[in-house]
């Protein structure tokens, strides 16, 4: 049943890929890309839904309305070309964004099956046992699949210590939905599919890597993420939701990359569902997706109304947001962190004084590769922007990175001295950058480690085999070639 | 010029390579350890004994037993020997961590403070008299209103 949970989740995102690149993904994109955007976009599908349904009082166990809707677009999916013809979307003239690499693409393809198999193999002897999915996630997961709806004793419950009740229903909803396509209340399901989420950014990161910066960066991207201290285990083998918003704002980030550096619109599309995705799964997912979207604004793409562009996109996000936002703020239901209490010029101005302290907090708990990272990052930028032709792709990591780490910094910043009646402020902040820091500053660790690959990458001279002509003596061999897109560049 | 940035990038490059490699090695590592790790949870009638208590993990079993799915449930536990978290709960201050895998557990019973609630279920605290009382032991039972 699991095995059916999946299928039909990637299914349905590969139709709402072909809507959004308007062609066969696999024939366009290769099978990277199609396998990864598929799982996520599938992914946001379902946690969307599940949520429209939800917020509109409508039944969220998965056959009444999520299941027939999913099996539906998975099946659009797969129709002939002239029924998307007959949809008449608005024409996209320009070409998609390929750059074959058939062994690159296949080293990156099996490690992430080596991953797979490392992470699913017994994966059905995984449980919900540990704090925060039992506390937030599987809670509302279960609630979603058994009760039926948003049940207010549960999703209102801030008197009985319900937690975190403004946070988004994507990762609640992937878990509805194994349960709902296994009958029953299915924790290995729910950890499949999480896992898959892992898988599908990998394979996002290492096609655009490898589209971005050659053969060498897919590879070195996959493995610089999945080596990130505590992703694969344990944050990555939990019902968390911390993982799962790292999948949809990396994939988000390199895809926008994708946008920039190409020009290809549909890139543009699917970074615009990815940050619809980025949103739903949890608080700082809005903050990440804006990060992306708004260093896009600054180095956008060279085509026309590219700006424009990136302004629908950040619409269709805050769009996509507000029928979950309009439900809480309806109910009551506020941010634990950023709230009225916390946003008042006199809570501001109290923890102002603790900024300092805050920064210092993000550097002792700074995750992933740690300062090693940071040193390598800011090599490979040093080295990037010698090269006028990298100067886009650099300014936009920059950007990102650090939009998302100053939205962290204040989000810490903001939150401290909730609970001062009870504990001094500095205490209060260690106990919360202990308890979180690891996690949420997931997204900005692993931007910096992708910078290496994806700037020093594309300056790597590319071994390639001489060309053989039929026609002509043996060739001189030429084992040292120059990468395509370095040449006349510097 | 050009060599050394291509020398220094390719250098970068395998030593991000090396490093990655190392750190995914040592991360399947660590998620086979984790499997391992769940799959050898001790279990009581073949559910994960979550709280570390057979007596606990069996008192479940029979709430969910005798309580409706859809009736709500207000849960009254005993105060933690030692204060580690000051948030209350219906007005009490359970040891919060507990408290919310027994609400896991339950669900979709919910757990509320109101007089919706139809059951009052005891953990680790013996029930007063009156209502009907589904007894577990001397200190767990769920009591209907």
């Amino acid at each position: 049943m699991t095995i059916i949970a999946a299928v039909l989740m990637g299914l349905a995102g590969h139709c709402v890929l072909r809507l959004l690149v308007r062609r066969l993904p696999l024939r366009a994109y290769g099978v990277l890309a199609t396998a990864g955007l598929s799982v996520l976009l599938g992914a946001a599908v379902i946690g969307l839904l599940t949520t429209y349904v939800a917020v509109l009082e409508l039944p969220t166990r998965v056959w009444a309305i999520v299941g027939p809707i999913v099996i539906a677009l998975a099946v659009l999916g797969f129709l002939p070309s002239r029924v998307f013809a007959a949809m008449r979307l608005p024409p996209e003239d320009s070409q998609p964004a390929v750059r074959r690499m058939w062994a690159a693409d296949g080293v990156v393809g099996g490690v992430i099956v080596a991953l797979g198999a490392v992470l699913l193999t017994g994966s059905s002897k995984l449980v919900v046992f540990s704090n925060d999915e039992w506390a937030i996630w599987a809670m509302r997961g279960r609630t979603l699949s058994l009760a039926g709806h948003l049940d207010p004793a549960v999703f209102q419950g801030g008197a009985a210590q319900y937690q975190h009740l403004d946070y988004p229903l994507l990762v609640p909803s992937l878990i509805a939905w194994a349960d709902g396509i296994a009958g029953h209340p299915d924790d290995s399901g729910a950890h499949v599919l999480l896992i898959l989420l892992t898988l599908g950014m990998l394979a996002v990161v290492g096609w655009a890597a490898n589209c971005l910066a050659g053969p060498y960066a897919g590879v070195c991207s996959v493995l610089l993420i999945a080596g990130t201290p505590r992703l694969l285990a344990p944050y990555g083998l939990r019902v968390f939701a911390d993982v799962p918003l790292a999948a949809f704002a990396v994939a988000l980030l390199l895809v926008l990359a994708m946008w920039i550096v190409h020009g290809d619109s549909r890139m543009l599309a699917v970074a615009a569902a990815l940050a619809v995705g980025t949103a739903a799964v949890k608080d700082e997912g809005v903050v990440f997706a804006l990060a992306g979207l708004l260093a896009a604004l600054v180095v956008p793409a060279q085509v026309r109304h590219a700006r424009r562009q990136v302004l629908f996109a950040a619409g269709t996000m805050i769009a996509s947001m507000l029928p979950w936002l309009a439900w809480t703020r309806a109910h009551g239901i506020e941010s634990d962190l950023i709230n009225g209490q916390t946003l008042t010029p006199q809570h501001l101005r109290q923890v102002a004084g603790y900024s300092g302290l805050v920064v210092r907090l993000i550097v002792h708990y700074w995750p992933g590769y740690g300062w090693w990272g940071i040193a390598g990052a800011v090599f490979a930028v040093v080295l990037a922007v010698t090269v006028p032709r990298l100067r886009r792709l650099t300014a936009y990591l920059c950007l990102a990175w650090l939009i998302a780490v100053v939205g962290m910094w204040a989000q810490y910043v903001i939150s401290a001295g909730r609970y001062q009646s009870v504990v001094p402020i500095p205490v209060e902040l260690r106990g919360h950058f202990g308890s979180s820091a690891t996690r949420v500053l997931l997204v900005p660790s692993i931007v910096a480690s992708l910078a290496i690959p994806l700037l020093a990458g594309s300056l790597v001279p590319r071994l390639t085999r001489p060309v053989r002509h039929a026609s002509q003596h043996r060739q001189p061999r030429t084992p040292v070639r120059e990468h395509p897109a370095t040449a006349a560049t510097e | 010029m050009r060599n050394a940035l291509r020398s220094g990038a390719a250098a970068l490059v395998l030593a991000a390579l090396i490093a990655g490699l190392v750190a995914s090695i040592h991360g399947a590592h660590n998620a086979r350890e984790e499997i391992a790790t769940q799959a050898a949870l001790p279990r009581v009638d073949g559910r994960v004994d979550i709280f570390h208590s057979a007596e606990q993990t069996r008192f479940v079993r029979f709430v969910v037993d005798h309580v409706p799915a859809h009736d709500r449930v207000r849960i009254v536990m005993p105060p933690p020997t030692r204060v580690t978290d000051q948030r209350t709960i219906c007005g009490r201050m359970p040891l919060v961590a507990r408290y919310w895998v027994l609400v896991y557990e339950l669900a979709p019973r919910a757990s509320v403070c109101d007089s919706s609630a139809r059951w009052v279920v005891y953990f680790g605290v013996p029930p007063p008299p009156g209502g009907t009382v589904y007894r577990f032991t001397s200190n767990y039972a769920v009591v209907r209103l």
